[in-house]
């Protein structure tokens, strides 16, 4: 009995340790974005619904682009935790190049003549908290930045 | 990375001490003598302690004639030699004693039991007299004695599982021992066999596995993982995403319907939560494998309607061998240019029993008829030390392992990441065991095992920005902790042996990444019986078992899918099982079973992308227990030259539990949303396995399997069922060689479930070649196979890549293996 209790009583205690493990790990609740240019929206996301869309010349740069993050009540969120950030890529970077340029704001390179995604997303450390439906951006051989919504 | 790689070399380096320290030992003797000192093993097993098959097949005969000698000069001393051989010793003392004083006039038969195609003894084989109902266990180097004998002649039955069954005429004379040898020929289709004779066979097990894989079939067959070792046997398939996440499927079942066991442990990983999540148990330092079926799988789990894998590395050591031994492996293949490696060795210093274990795969991406599958590539290196101190009244060990890996999920599938996915994984563990040898008929034996498992797994997305794959996708963080206290008992009742027990197991799960899944803190209490009966010419086998299972989040708070909460389920599984002999050669089967599935972590709380599987997966809270009712019928017949096994099955589901699209999608990822919803479903099918001797050493062997799933309610078939699959295998052996040639078949499977594809028929040829030579006290083994010897294009159903890739074209594959 002596031998069976030696045995049992290591194993209660490391069950109780490990049972004290408790961290959360936080994340925050995104329900769309807005992104502005000149402070114009040119593109919005709420919910799973994306309207606007970019087009940006060949062989330039857009003037940068600031993101405002929606949360679901509708009000735009303040984001001042330095672990998260902006984090936008493109789909074909043959046709476009996307820049982040501060922390919340990027620019657009237009490379070739064609259609790309814009992905625009919040990344949580290493990982992504939100990230945005394909933001359709047309690479054009005209001289202006348009925006339309 | 560097850190784990630098754990697993001072895990070796110590195992690497204690075998040197083991070697230095080599020679002690052992003073006491205890169960687990006397060699009880299964033959199979003792492939890897060659170097005592290998002694016993340079002196069988000299053993053969000690005991001969003893048996006519020396009655009364032989009979008590022949004791430890009868299943009914203090009958057999009995008829001795009265036979050695008032009649001398008595006789015995002797001889020995060998493998016909190796020479190997055949260790613990049962010995029958039919006309005397009586029956024995041979020894471990493959002699046998049945003492005292009136004159006359016997019908003398010799049977092992995975040989076929030899039946011959014996004359006894008066005073004499008659001498009978018998070569064992190797049988598939017997290993198949439900054995219900045998006792300490199986490391101490009280259940026989319906099917066990080791010696030549295990080297034959050995995969990159242990879905692919497996995916020939009956009803068996795999499930794919690329070659380094496969999970075995059986009759349908996989996931947590499936469980896979190692030594009779939980994994500790997270492969039942996802396709794309590796199991962690690389088979190439695997003793055997063995699948329950039936009540006795009620013993691991309440959820075994299919079965339990448990895949037998015998980490913590049981027996105290007399001298270093063990099995070395190299093994490599052209169709991925991967090399694995394995080692396991065993020794002993006084009565300590010393084992330790390394193995390496390293693998390039697959290639295919129609090119390479990118993003394939597969590292893993695993190892353990394993010590027990063995004496007459049981064991104490220990065992710690450690596995780390590190593989890629394609992309480009059904719309998944374009760069596809990497994983890595690291999982550690340690394991205590305790046996007490109670000797006493109502309690042979207390076992208690206590488990620590800790577990880590990422998924990194490719950076098109950093070109690199440092985008976290999922983590999981599983801490596991298991105990297991096991009574087992020989006769007790109507029952000839059996064990009762109690499980309880807290697991601590911690996702991270890309996921709204909450830590939990789980906790599940089990009680269960497992009993074997014997009433007349009934075997019965029966199982029950009660768990209550609670899981709790960390913070209880009410979510999209629902008020996360604490949620606590109790049920209770159970199982019957009855064997009866229709006739010598005829048997039948039928099995019915109750079982239990508790809902897991990710059933009920998970909300987050999954970007392997392409979806957005959410829980259910709400969901309770998915409870099972089977029947399963089995027909066996068994002549010499022919076997035939049929069966078929019929399972049904109150609520079974899967992910159903939603049709909308996440907010947070444009990804479609799963979520985990519970429905009245149904399985059936069959299996046949049939093998038949065409002449001396050519035998032709061919399986087929069936299942059909369907969900009722919704009249729609369950996703990823295997289509009918089949494999006809010819095989001719000679002497230490083997060549042979299958066929594997499926056909198109057009039963669809939700956002499923079709797929077409294949046929695909193999062939392989098999040798073994003995040098000194090595054994060494070669292993060649050529699979999809046409290089055909060909894709299995429950592949979830086979929309951009096929299944691997033309491979060589070389297996060398050492037993020392």
């Amino acid at each position: 009995m002596k031998r069976i209790a030696s045995f049992f009583i290591p194993s209660i205690a490391a069950l109780l340790l490990i049972s004290a493990c408790s961290s959360g790990h936080d994340h925050l609740d995104v329900n769309g974005f807005d992104v502005f240019l000149d402070n114009e929206i040119v593109v919005s996301q709420r919910g799973t619904t994306l309207t606007g869309n970019v087009s940006v010349n060949t062989g330039s740069t857009s003037p940068e682009m600031r993101v405002v993050f929606i949360d679901p009540d509708g009000a735009e969120m303040v984001i001042t935790d330095s672990d998260y950030r902006l984090e936008v890529s493109s789909s074909n970077e043959d046709v476009l190049v996307a820049n982040r340029t501060g922390l919340w704001t990027f620019t657009l390179q237009g490379i070739s003549a064609g259609t790309a995604e814009l992905s625009i997303g919040i990344m949580h450390g290493s990982h992504f908290d939100f990230e945005s439906r394909p933001v359709p951006v047309s690479v054009v051989q005209t001289q202006q930045v348009s925006a339309s919504n | 990375m560097k850190t784990n790689l630098y754990k697993v070399a001072i895990t070796t380096v110590f195992a690497t001490f204690f075998m040197v320290a083991g070697i230095k030992a080599d020679g002690l003797t052992v003073s006491q003598q205890s169960p687990y000192e006397s060699g009880y093993q299964e033959a199979d097993v003792a492939e890897y302690f060659l170097t005592d098959v290998v002694a016993g097949v340079e002196q069988p005969f000299e053993t053969i004639e000690l005991r001969e000698t003893a048996a006519v000069e020396q009655p009364l001393t032989h009979a008590v030699a022949g004791e430890a051989a009868l299943d009914q010793p203090l009958e057999a003392v009995d008829l001795r004693e009265t036979a050695a004083v008032e009649q001398p006039q008595r006789g015995s038969v002797t001889g020995t039991a060998t493998d016909a195609e190796t020479g190997a003894p055949v260790a613990y084989v049962t010995v029958v007299i039919l006309e005397l109902n009586r029956a024995g266990t041979g020894h471990e180097d493959g002699s046998f004695i049945v003492p005292n004998l009136a004159p006359g002649v016997y019908t003398l039955r010799v049977h092992r599982v995975g040989y076929a069954v030899q039946t011959r005429n014996v004359r006894v004379e008066a005073g004499q021992a008659t001498r009978i040898d018998f070569k064992l020929r190797p049988s598939a289709f017997q290993s198949r066999a439900i054995e219900v004779t045998g006792r300490r066979i199986n490391n101490g097990e009280v259940y026989t596995p319906e099917i066990r894989i080791s010696g030549r079939e295990l080297r034959q067959h050995l995969g990159r993982t242990l879905a692919e070792t497996l995916q020939n046997e009956p009803g068996m398939a795999q499930s794919t995403m690329g070659p380094a996440p496969a999970r075995p499927v059986l009759r349908g079942l996989s996931g947590d319907r499936l469980v896979l066991l190692e030594d009779g442990r939980t994994t500790g990983d997270v492969s039942t939560s996802a396709p794309d999540h590796a199991v962690t148990i690389d088979p190439i330092n695997s003793q055997y494998i063995e699948i329950l079926r039936g009540p006795s799988a009620l013993i691991y789990t309440s959820n075994a309607m299919a079965g339990v894998v448990n895949v037998v590395r015998g980490q913590i050591p049981t027996e105290l061998p007399e001298h270093f031994h063990g099995a070395a492996s190299v093994q490599g293949e052209t169709v991925n240019q991967g090399l694995s490696a394995g080692l396991a060795t065993y020794t002993s210093r006084g009565n300590l029993g010393i084992r330790g274990d390394l193995g390496l795969r390293l693998a390039s991406d697959i290639q295919t008829p129609e090119g390479s599958l990118d993003n394939t590539a597969i590292q893993s290196l695993h190892g353990g030390l394993g010590l027990s101190r063995i004496d007459h009244r049981g064991l104490l060990g220990f065992s710690a392992n450690a596995f780390l890996s590190s593989y890629g999920i394609p992309g480009d599938f059904i719309g998944s990441h374009p760069n596809g996915v990497k994983i890595n994984l690291q999982r550690y563990q340690a394991d205590v065991r305790r046996d007490i040898d109670a000797r006493a008929p109502w309690l042979r034996n207390i076992r208690l095992n206590y488990t620590f498992s800790y577990y880590f797994h990422e998924e990194l997305e490719f950076s098109p920005q950093r070109q690199a794959f440092d985008i976290v996708g999922y983590q999981a963080e599983l801490l596991t902790n298991t105990f297991t206290a096991r009574f087992t008992h020989d006769e007790l009742g109507l029952a000839t042996r059996g064990t009762f027990g109690v499980y309880a197991q807290h697991q601590y799960n911690r996702p991270g990444g890309f996921t709204f899944t909450p830590l939990t803190n789980d906790l599940s209490l089990a009680l269960f019986g497992y009993q074997d009966i014997r009433l007349g010419d009934w075997n019965l086998h029966a199982g029950l078992r009660a768990d209550v299972m609670t899981i709790i989040p960390i913070e209880e708070v009410e979510t999209a899918i629902g008020l996360r909460r604490q949620r606590t389920l109790a049920n209770v599984s159970g199982g019957l099982q009855a064997m009866y002999p229709l006739s010598s050669r005829l048997s039948t089967s039928i099995s019915l079973m109750r079982t239990v599935r508790m809902p897991g972590v990710e059933e009920l709380f998970s909300e987050g992308p999954h970007l392997p599987a392409y979806s957005y997966e959410t829980g259910n809270p709400d969901l309770n227990e998915e409870i099972g009712h089977g029947a399963d019928w089995m027909l066996r017949f068994a002549a010499e030259h022919f076997g035939l096994q049929a069966s078929v099955f019929y399972y049904t589901y109150s609520n079974y539990l899967y992910p159903r699209a939603t049709g909308e999608e996440s907010v947070r990822r444009p990804l479609p949303i799963y979520q985990f919803t519970g429905e009245p479903a149904r399985l059936m099918g069959a299996e046949v396995l049939a093998e038949v001797d065409i002449f001396n050493g050519l035998r032709l062997t061919g399986t087929l399997s069936y299942v059909e799933g369907d969900l009722t309610r919704r009249n729609e078939p369950i996703p990823f069922i295997p289509p009918l699959t089949g494999k006809v295998d010819l095989k001719y052996t000679r002497g230490v060689y083997t060549v042979g040639s299958s066929a594997r078949f499926a056909s198109a499977q057009n039963r669809l479930g939700e956002f499923e594809e079709p797929t077409d028929g294949y046929r695909v040829f193999d062939a392989f070649a098999q040798a073994h030579f003995t040098h000194g006290t090595h054994m060494h083994t070669f292993s060649l196979t050529l699979e999809n010897i046409a290089d055909t294009t060909y894709r299995m159903h429950l592949s979830r890549v086979k929309a951009i890739m096929p299944e691997p074209g033309r491979n060589i594959k070389l297996l060398y293996r050492m037993y020392f």
